[in-house]
């Protein structure tokens, strides 16, 4: 502080020095009335300057007091060349640096690699001094090397004939502000995605709801004319459809109920056994496993998830379901089942060596009733609540595939240290 | 049997041939169901998805063996292959362009709607749910492309 304010002392002197000139010539024009109201010293400097240049000292050393108590801003003067030559409680409290520690410094310290291999301290005093004073926010770096994104002011201060004395720099730690509007337009994205996400729901749901309607018509008004005719050969067969298409229907309105439900839980999150869950699959469906001839591989040690548990449960019995279903048409087959600890998340992995997915279906079979086969039984939404049950869990759900090579299905959850805490689904999405 | 509702025998100058694109087998059970009663002499076929259409499309105007239908009637909500992607493919290839296709799908959505038309589908048509509305929109479909309607050239796969 001592060394940024004697060399501002020595400017502010100047200064003086400067104004007090043409009295000083004034003063030796008008010597005798001068003399006379204000007696000169040995040195020749009269009384009224002596008492002014006091009174300015110590109008500035107010100022300082007051600049130095600013504590939530970093204001800081540099001389011309960018070093530091005064750093203010605020800017101490903001950076780490005390002003021992960094007066006298190029001010560029306080930026991060990027941008001083970008020059942009130099273009920042620059464009400050085109355009009398310039503001933007950028990163600074702290002393303990943490990041702060700074909202900052520089004024050029301009000395005689278009020289420059140096700058003085306004700084305000807006981390806060930028988080809160990184917040915002992410809760704003997502609330969009929601959006699409609805919309397309309400088409499918309209779609798919409509098209057993006129199923139901069109078969009920067959049978009632075949009736009315007395035509019964086919009765039978149309029964027998509007019956299936009504069974489907219910099947449907099922798993979309299934579907709504993900996201509002009851029960918090805690760790689920994946090996439990594969196990107690397998044990309920072993008779149609074995008659299909289906070998089962599961490299256990399944490692377990954080999650909620019935959600993870449904998730990996819609993976399996749709391995036994889609991979292992005909008789035969191999599942292989796996479920991988790594850092940050944990992945299991179903994996069939049936027909396989289509790389431009990747995507789409995650949609809402989007199938693949029409001969397999499903309703189109089992890998829909696949990826739900990730996207709550802040984790994702893909296919790796190709056409005869079968289908590996894979589903992440995040660690329980990535995972938010807790049995607010919304949180989930921090994770990422 | 043929009812008196069906087209009169002297309007059809030849049998119609539609190619059904359909997933659903109940929904092309009463198409098939119509057009025999109302459309004497048609002849139904069906692809179950999309993929099926094409190949059968493409084999049919590459080796000239299967005769192309008259008239391709496309459902819109099909497993894999979407009814728009199968609509784009035909009108894209210079051998299909000109083949008439008639979107048959229970979405009346405005984006549907739009996307096929401006895929050059050349009709649009919203499944009725009302049994007998059903009945003769399929009779009408039969009627105005085997009778009304005149295809570009006597056929197509030569265009």
């Amino acid at each position: 502080m001592d060394a940024g304010s004697g060399s501002s002392d020595h400017r502010e002197d100047s200064r003086v020095a400067s104004s007090a000139q043409p009295k000083a010539a004034s003063a030796a024009t008008f010597s005798v009335p001068l003399s006379e109201s204000a007696p000169a010293t040995a040195d020749g400097i009269c009384v009224a300057e002596r008492e002014e240049r006091e009174r300015l000292r110590e109008s500035e050393k107010h100022l300082r007091m007051l600049i130095d108590g600013v504590r939530d801003a970093g204001l800081v003067e540099l001389d011309a060349q960018g070093r530091i030559r005064t750093w203010n409680s605020g800017s101490q409290r903001m950076m780490g640096y005390t002003a021992d520690e960094i007066i006298g410094r190029h001010y560029e310290m306080l930026f991060t690699p990027e941008d001083r291999a970008n020059k942009i301290p130099a273009q920042l005093l620059r464009k400050a001094w085109e355009n009398d004073g310039y503001q933007a926010e950028g990163w600074r770096i702290r002393k303990d090397g943490s990041r702060v994104w700074a909202d900052v002011a520089v004024r050029a201060l301009h000395g005689p004939g278009g020289s420059i004395l140096g700058y003085c720099k306004i700084t305000r730690d807006i981390s806060e502000r930028r988080r809160s509007e990184e917040a915002l337009a992410r809760a704003n994205l997502e609330l969009k995605d929601r959006n699409t996400e609805l919309e397309q729901l309400v088409y499918s749901i309209s779609h798919d709801l409509k098209s057993p309607l006129v199923t139901f018509q069109g078969f009920l008004g067959y049978a009632r004319r075949d009736i009315e005719s007395k035509r019964v050969d086919r009765l039978d067969g149309f029964l027998n459809t509007l019956d299936e298409a009504a069974q489907r229907m219910r099947r449907t309105i099922d798993d979309l109920l299934e579907f709504a439900r993900i996201g509002r839980e009851s029960v918090p999150k805690q760790w689920v056994s994946v090996e439990a869950v594969v196990d107690a699959y397998l044990a309920f469906h072993e008779q149609e496993i074995r008659e299909k001839g289906i070998a089962v591989e599961i490299a256990r040690p399944l490692a377990p998830v954080w999650g909620y548990p019935a959600r993870v449960a449904q998730a990996l019995e819609n993976l399996l379901d749709n391995a036994f279903r889609h991979g292992c048409q005909g008789t035969g087959g191999r599942v292989e089942v796996g479920a991988q600890a790594r850092r940050g998340d944990v992945r299991v992995f179903v994996r069939d060596h049936g027909p396989g997915v289509p790389l431009d279906q990747h995507e789409r079979i995650f949609g809402l009733f989007q199938r693949l086969n029409r001969d397999v039984q499903g309703t189109g939404i089992g890998l829909t609540i696949v990826r739900r049950v990730a996207t709550i869990h802040g984790g994702t759900a893909w296919v790796e595939s190709s056409p005869g090579q079968g289908a590996t299905f894979w589903i992440s959850f995040p660690s329980i240290e990535h995972a938010s805490v807790g049995g607010d689904p919304a949180g989930a999405q921090e994770a990422a | 049997m043929t009812p008196a509702s069906a087209i009169p025998g002297h309007l059809v100058s030849k049998a119609p041939h539609f190619l059904l694109v359909e997933d659903d087998d109940t929904h092309a059970r009463l198409v098939s169901l119509a057009l025999d009663e109302h459309v004497p002499g048609s002849v139904l076929e069906r692809a179950r998805d999309g993929r099926a259409a094409l190949v059968r499309l493409t084999r049919a105007a590459g080796l000239n063996a299967d005769p192309l239908p008259d008239v391709v009637v496309l459902d819109l909500n099909l497993p894999g292959l979407s009814g728009h992607e199968v609509l784009l493919a035909i009108k894209s290839d210079p051998r299909l362009k000109t083949l008439p296709v008639v979107i048959l799908s229970t979405s009346a959505a405005e984006s549907d709607r739009l996307r096929a038309y401006s895929h050059y589908a050349n009709s649009y048509l919203v499944k009725p749910i009302d049994f007998d509305r059903f009945i003769a929109m399929v009779r009408e479909l039969g009627e105005y492309w085997t009778v009304w309607n005149t295809a570009p050239v006597g056929a197509v796969a030569t265009a």
